[in-house]
C-alpha cells in the first residue's frame, strides 16, 4: 500500500515553500514523525515530518523547488503505523480495534499534565511556534524550556511549569498558536515511559470496567488546535455573520485589526484579506501602545506590468507591525528636526581612558552610554521631552521615570530595546545592559517587555554612516535623539593655526504639538553643554 | 429492518438531536434518530415545555385572584382548580410538541428508530426495539443523550412521591406540603407554580442565597423577595439527609446550622442539579473519552476524541440549556458535510421561569472584572417606571445592563421582570453584534411595552434616562457620545 505525503499547513498565510534539502532517500525506512524535507517559508525554515511510516519510495521534487502546500511531496510504501499527527487517522484507527493495547493499559495510572502556552506580554494574544526544544520521550525539569514562540514582538522562550516526560505535542512548527492553548502534554511521574506513537498514550480514564479497548488518548482532534482558524476570542468584536465569513474564508478573526468602531471586525476587513495573510494588531486589548487607536489608512494597491521582474512576499510579522507604527507615529505627530555638530574631543579622551577599566570589567564602552546619561540629564532639564500626549483624553502626561529606548538594527528588522530607569544606572551598568540587549534583540530573543514602556529613545546609526537623519518619533514618546558618524573636523584655532577635533552630530526631532523649536534649541544646547563637557555632566549626575 | 446503514445517525431526539437530524437530512445526509423515550427529550415531554404550561396557568390563576380585583374584576365564588383537567391540558401541550418533531422528522425522510441505543464500536450501534435488536451502522454518529436529574443518598426517586421534575410535574392532585430540596432554577420554577396551586412549600438550600452562582445576586435578591412574600419558606444553608415515611405523609431531617430538624411533606421534590447520561449508550466501546463527571469531550467542533462521532448538548458540557443544544444540532451535520463551522457564540442567554423571570446574556459584573475589564459602566432601569409593566401590573424588578466604560460594548444584560424570557433576545443579538450601548440607545423602541426598558437601561448606563431621575448631562457623558 502506497501512501502519499503532503506538504502540511506551514502556518497561517502561508501557501507554499521552497525545498531546502530531503533527509531521507527512496529505500530509507522512515518513522511516524519523523522529519523528512526542510522547506523554508518566508517566516522560518520549517521541518517537514512524515505522518505515517513506510519505506521511501519516490521523491517528487528536487531541492530549490517551490511546493505548494498541500501537494504529494513524496510517495511512501507500506504505510503500517497510523500517524500520531493526524488526529483524524489515528482517531479512526484505534477505534475499532478489538484487541487491548497492553501498552496503553499498563501505562493508565501516569497522570497527563496540559502544558500550556503562557502570557507573553501585554496585548499578545498568540504567537508562532518556532520550534520544540525538546522532544517527545523527554524527561524535562521544572521551568526548563519546551518551546520558542515568536510573537510580533519578540521571540519568547516557553518554561515547562511541571517536570515530566514529554507525551505529545499539539501545534507543529510555523502554527500560531494562542495564549492559553495546551500545547503538549507530559506524562507525570509515573506516567508513560514508552510513547513512540501519541495514539498509544493512555489516557487516564477510570478503569472501573473492562473496556474492550483502551481509551484513545484525546489527540489534537480535541483541542481548539485542530479548527482553523482558530475559535474568535471572546472580546473580538464581530458579527457573527462576520465571524462565520471569516471561518469560511480561512481567515483568523483574532488576528485582524477591526476598521470598524470601537475595533469592529467588518465583512469588509474580513473580505481585504482575501484569505490571505492578516494584519497582527489584535482589536480590543491594546497591542499597540498604551492608548494609541488603530487607525484606519487608505491601503492603495501596488500593480504594474512588470510583474516578472517583481517579486511579492507578504507584509507579515515583525514587519508588519513596524509598517503600523511608523504609519501611525507619522500620522498623528507633527515631526521637526533640528540638528547640529557636537565637539566631542573630550568625550572621546574620557573613553579612551576607560578602555582598560571596561576591560576589567568585562565589557565595552561605547559612546551610546555617556549619551544616555546625558539625555536624561536634559531631559530632566526640559521634562516635556520625557512626556506623552493622552490624545482620547486631551491631557499631557509627564512621567517621572526614565526609561531609554535605543534602537537595534536586527536581522529580522528595527527593534526597540528599553533600558528601563536607566537614570539609576552607572555608565558601566548601562553598558553592559546595552551589549545584552542588543546581543539578544539581533537574536529574536528579546522579551516582549523588554521593547515596551521607552519614554524617549536614542537611535545610532554613526556605525554605519550618514551625516544627518530625521528619524521618526516611536509614539507614543514625543522625541527622539540622532547620533551620527564621529569624524575629525578641521577648526581655525585662536592662534590663526588650523587643528582638528572630534566632531559628531546630533539631532533632536521632536512632537511639535508639545515642544516648540526654541525647547528643542534650547534642549540641544543644553545636551550639547553635557556631551561636549562630559566633567561638567558627572557633576550633575545623581 | 435488522441491519441498515446510515451517513448520520443521532442519538437523542431532545432539542440538540431532533434539531440536528432535520439539518442532517436538509443537507441530503440519509439520516436516522433513535429515541428510547417521547420524541423530543427531556425539553418537550418533562421539562421546558409542560413546566411553562403550569407556570402559565397558575400565573393566570394568581392574576385573577389578586389583580383582578383591583381593576374592578369581580369572580363571583372564586376559582375551583381542577387538577386532573389542567395536567390533561399540559400534557396535550406535550403532545402537540412531541407530534410536530415527528412531523418535522417524517417530512425531511429521517428514519425515526424506537429503542435504546448503545455503541458495539465506532461504526454500529445495537438498538434495543420492542421487536428485538436492531444493528445500525453510521459513517457518523451525534450523541445528544442529554442528562438526568441527580439523585441524593436516602432521597430514591418514585416519581410518585419523593420525585425529580419529571414526577412533581406529573402530579394529578395538589400536594398539601412539599419539602424541595434544592433552591435552583429548576426547584424554584415549580415552588413558585406550587405555591400559586396552595402548596404549603419549604425550600432546603444548602447555600446562603437562592439561585446562588446561577444568576445576577441583585436578579435573585427580586426573585427571593417574592417568593418569601407569597409564602414560600426556605431554609438556608440547609442540608437534607435523610425521609422517613409517616402515617401522614412524610419527615424529612435536614442539617441546619449543625442541628437537625424535622420538615413534614406529603410530597418531596428533589432538584440539586442534573447530571449528564454519560454512562449511558455504552460508550467506551467506541472509544469515546467521558470525563469523571461524565461528560463528553468535545473540541469546539464538538467532536469527540473519536473522528466520526460528535456530541451534542447536555451531554458535551455546561451550560446545559436547550437552546444551546440546538445551536450546535445546526452547526455539527454542516461541519460532517465539510463546511468550517465552529461553537463561537459570544453568549448562551439563560432563563429561569420564577415569578417574577430572570434572563440574562453575557457577562455578569464580577465575570466582566474577571475578564480584564475593569471599568465598567453598569445601570439599572426599573419596570416601575414602564408604562406597560405598570398597566400589567407587574412592576418588580428591573433590566440591568453592563458595558465596557472605554468602548461602550455591552457586555452583559441581566433581567429581573415580567416577560424578561422574551427581552433577553435583544440583548442576545446586542452581544452578539458588538453593539454598543448607544446602538440600543438610540434604536427607538415601540411604545408602550416592555421593551422599552432594554432602551432607557442603555441611557441609564449613559447617566441620562428618562424616566428615571438621574443628574444633568454633563460634558464628559456628551463627550461620549460618539
Amino acid at each position: 500500500m502506497a501512501t502519499d505525503v503532503k506538504l502540511p499547513e506551514l502556518g497561517e498565510g502561508v501557501t507554499e515553500g521552497e525545498l531546502v534539502k530531503w533527509l531521507v532517500k527512496p529505500g530509507d525506512q522512515v518513522k511516524a514523525d519523523q522529519t523528512v524535507a526542510e522547506i523554508m517559508t518566508d517566516k522560518a525554515t520549517v521541518e517537514v515530518p512524515s505522518p505515517v511510516a513506510g519505506v521511501v519510495k519516490e521523491l517528487l521534487f528536487k531541492p530549490g523547488q517551490i511546493i505548494k502546500v498541500e501537494s504529494v511531496i513524496l510517495k511512501l510504501e507500506g504505510g503500517a503505523n497510523a500517524t500520531p499527527s493526524a488526529p483524524t487517522a489515528s482517531a479512526v484507527k484505534s477505534a475499532p480495534v478489538a484487541t487491548p493495547t497492553p501498552l496503553a493499559a499498563t501505562t493508565a495510572g501516569g497522570s497527563t499534565i496540559s502544558v500550556k502556552l503562557p502570557e507573553l506580554g501585554e496585548g499578545v494574544t498568540e504567537g508562532e511556534l518556532v520550534k520544540w526544544t525538546v522532544n517527545i520521550g523527554d524527561t524535562v525539569k521544572a521551568d526548563q524550556t519546551v518551546a520558542e514562540i515568536m510573537t510580533d514582538k519578540a521571540t519568547v522562550e516557553v518554561p515547562s511549569p511541571v517536570a515530566g516526560v514529554v507525551k505529545e505535542f499539539k501545534f507543529k512548527k510555523g502554527e500560531v498558536i494562542k495564549v492559553e492553548s495546551v500545547i503538549l502534554t507530559l506524562a507525570g511521574s509515573g506516567g508513560v515511559a514508552t510513547s513512540t506513537s501519541a495514539s498509544n498514550g493512555a489516557h487516564t480514564a477510570p478503569k472501573t470496567t473492562s473496556a474492550p479497548m483502551t481509551a484513545p488518548t484525546m489527540t489534537a482532534s480535541t483541542s481548539s488546535g485542530g479548527i482553523y482558524p482558530p475559535v474568535a476570542d471572546s472580546k473580538v468584536l464581530a458579527t457573527p455573520a462576520t465571524r462565520r465569513l471569516a471561518r469560511e474564508m480561512g481567515v483568523d478573526i483574532n488576528g485582524l485589526s477591526g476598521s470598524g468602531l470601537a475595533g469592529r471586525v467588518t465583512r469588509e476587513d474580513v473580505i481585504n484579506t482575501k484569505g490571505g495573510s492578516t494584519s497582527v494588531s489584535s482589536t480590543g486589548t491594546g497591542a499597540t501602545s498604551a492608548g494609541t487607536a488603530t487607525m484606519n489608512f487608505p491601503k492603495p494597491a501596488f500593480s504594474s506590468n512588470n510583474a516578472a521582474l517583481e517579486e511579492r512576499v507578504d507584509l507579515i510579522g515583525i514587519r508588519k507591525k513596524i509598517a503600523q507604527n511608523m504609519q501611525m507615529s507619522k500620522a498623528i505627530i507633527p515631526h521637526f528636526t533640528i540638528m547640529d555638530d557636537a565637539d566631542v574631543t573630550q568625550l572621546v579622551a574620557l573613553r579612551e581612558s576607560l578602555k582598560d577599566f571596561a576591560e576589567k570589567n568585562e565589557t565595552k564602552i561605547t559612546y551610546l552610554p555617556f549619551v544616555m546619561k546625558a539625555v536624561i540629564a536634559t531631559i530632566k532639564e526640559f521634562p516635556q521631552f520625557n512626556a506623552s500626549i493622552d490624545d482620547a483624553n486631551s491631557q499631557i502626561v509627564y512621567k517621572k521615570y526614565f526609561n531609554l529606548g535605543f534602537a537595534a538594527d536586527t536581522p529580522n528588522g528595527l527593534m526597540v530595546p528599553v533600558i528601563k530607569n536607566a537614570d539609576q544606572k552607572t555608565i558601566l551598568e548601562l553598558s553592559k545592559e546595552i551589549i545584552d540587549l542588543s546581543t539578544r534583540a539581533r537574536s529574536g530573543k528579546l522579551k516582549p517587555d523588554e521593547m515596551k514602556g521607552a519614554t524617549i529613545t536614542i537611535t545610532n546609526i554613526g556605525s554605519v554612516g550618514g551625516t544627518y537623519a530625521t528619524p521618526i518619533i516611536n509614539h507614543p514618546e514625543v522625541a527622539i535623539i540622532g547620533m551620527y558618524k564621529m569624524t575629525d573636523k578641521p577648526i581655525l584655532k585662536k592662534d590663526g593655526s588650523i587643528g582638528f577635533i572630534k566632531s559628531m552630530n546630533y539631532t533632536v526631532t521632536a512632537d511639535h504639538r508639545l515642544i516648540d523649536g526654541a525647547v528643542a534649541a534650547n534642549f540641544l544646547k543644553s545636551f550639547f553643554n553635557k556631551i561636549q563637557n562630559p566633567g561638567v555632566m558627572m557633576m550633575g549626575m545623581s | 429492518m435488522s441491519n441498515s446503514t446510515f451517513d448520520i445517525v443521532v442519538i437523542g431526539s431532545g432539542p440538540g438531536g431532533y434539531v440536528a437530524a432535520i439539518r442532517a437530512s436538509q443537507l441530503g445526509f440519509k439520516t436516522a434518530i433513535i429515541e428510547r423515550e417521547a420524541l423530543g427529550g427531556v425539553c418537550l415531554n418533562v421539562g421546558c415545555i409542560p413546566s411553562k404550561a403550569m407556570i402559565n396557568a397558575t400565573h393566570l390563576l394568581h392574576k385573577a385572584q389578586h389583580d383582578f380585583k383591583t381593576m374592578g374584576l369581580n369572580i363571583k365564588g372564586g376559582i375551583d382548580v381542577d387538577m386532573p383537567t389542567l395536567v390533561k391540558w399540559k400534557q396535550s401541550v406535550c403532545d402537540k410538541m412531541s407530534g410536530g418533531v415527528k412531523q418535522l422528522l417524517k417530512g425531511n425522510t429521517v428514519t425515526i428508530i424506537s429503542g435504546t441505543a448503545e455503541f458495539k464500536n465506532s461504526k454500529e450501534l445495537s438498538v434495543k426495539t420492542t421487536e428485538g435488536t436492531d444493528i445500525i451502522t453510521g459513517k457518523h454518529f451525534i450523541v445528544a443523550t442529554g442528562s438526568r436529574p441527580i439523585e441524593i443518598p436516602g432521597f430514591p426517586f418514585d416519581e410518585k412521591d419523593i420525585c425529580s421534575s419529571t414526577g412533581a410535574l406529573a402530579f394529578d392532585q395538589i400536594p398539601k406540603r412539599i419539602v424541595v430540596i434544592g433552591g435552583g432554577y429548576i426547584g424554584l420554577e415549580i415552588s413558585s407554580y406550587l405555591r400559586k396551586l396552595g402548596t404549603e412549600v419549604t425550600v432546603i438550600e444548602a447555600n446562603t442565597s437562592l439561585l446562588a452562582g446561577v444568576v445576577d445576586p441583585e436578579c435573585a435578591q427580586v426573585v427571593t423577595r417574592k417568593a418569601e412574600k407569597a409564602g414560600i419558606k426556605v431554609i438556608y444553608g440547609a442540608k437534607a439527609k435523610s425521609q422517613k415515611k409517616t402515617k401522614d405523609g412524610f419527615e424529612v431531617t435536614a442539617e441546619v446550622n449543625g442541628k437537625d430538624e424535622i420538615f413534614k411533606a406529603d410530597k418531596i421534590l428533589v432538584t440539586v442539579g442534573r447530571r449528564p447520561n454519560g454512562d449511558q449508550a455504552n460508550l467506551k466501546a467506541a472509544g469515546i473519552y467521558v470525563d469523571e463527571r461524565g461528560f463528553v469531550k468535545v473540541d469546539a467542533q464538538r467532536r469527540t476524541n473519536v473522528s466520526n462521532i460528535f456530541a451534542i448538548g447536555d451531554i458535551c458540557g455546561q451550560p446545559m440549556l436547550a437552546h444551546k443544544a440546538s445551536h450546535e444540532g445546526v452547526m455539527v451535520p454542516e461541519i460532517i458535510s465539510g463546511i468550517n463551522r465552529v461553537y463561537d457564540a459570544k453568549t448562551v442567554p439563560a432563563v429561569v421561569f420564577t415569578d417574577p423571570e430572570i434572563a440574562a446574556a453575557g457577562m455578569t459584573e464580577a465575570e466582566a472584572k474577571a475578564k480584564g475589564y475593569n471599568d465598567l459602566l453598569i445601570a439599572k432601569f426599573p419596570f416601575g417606571a414602564n408604562g406597560k409593566a405598570v398597566a400589567m401590573m407587574e412592576t418588580e424588578g428591573f433590566v440591568k445592563m453592563i458595558a465596557d466604560k472605554k468602548t461602550h460594548v455591552v457586555l452583559g444584560v441581566h433581567i429581573v421582570g415580567p416577560e424578561a424570557s422574551n427581552l433577553i433576545s435583544e440583548a442576545a443579538l446586542a452581544i452578539e453584534m458588538g453593539a454598543r450601548i448607544e446602538d440600543i440607545a438610540l434604536t427607538i423602541h415601540p411604545h408602550p411595552t416592555l421593551g422599552e426598558t432594554m432602551m432607557e437601561a442603555a441611557e441609564a448606563t449613559l447617566g441620562h434616562a428618562i424616566h428615571i431621575i438621574q443628574k444633568p448631562l454633563t460634558n464628559a457623558t456628551k463627550s461620549a457620545h460618539t
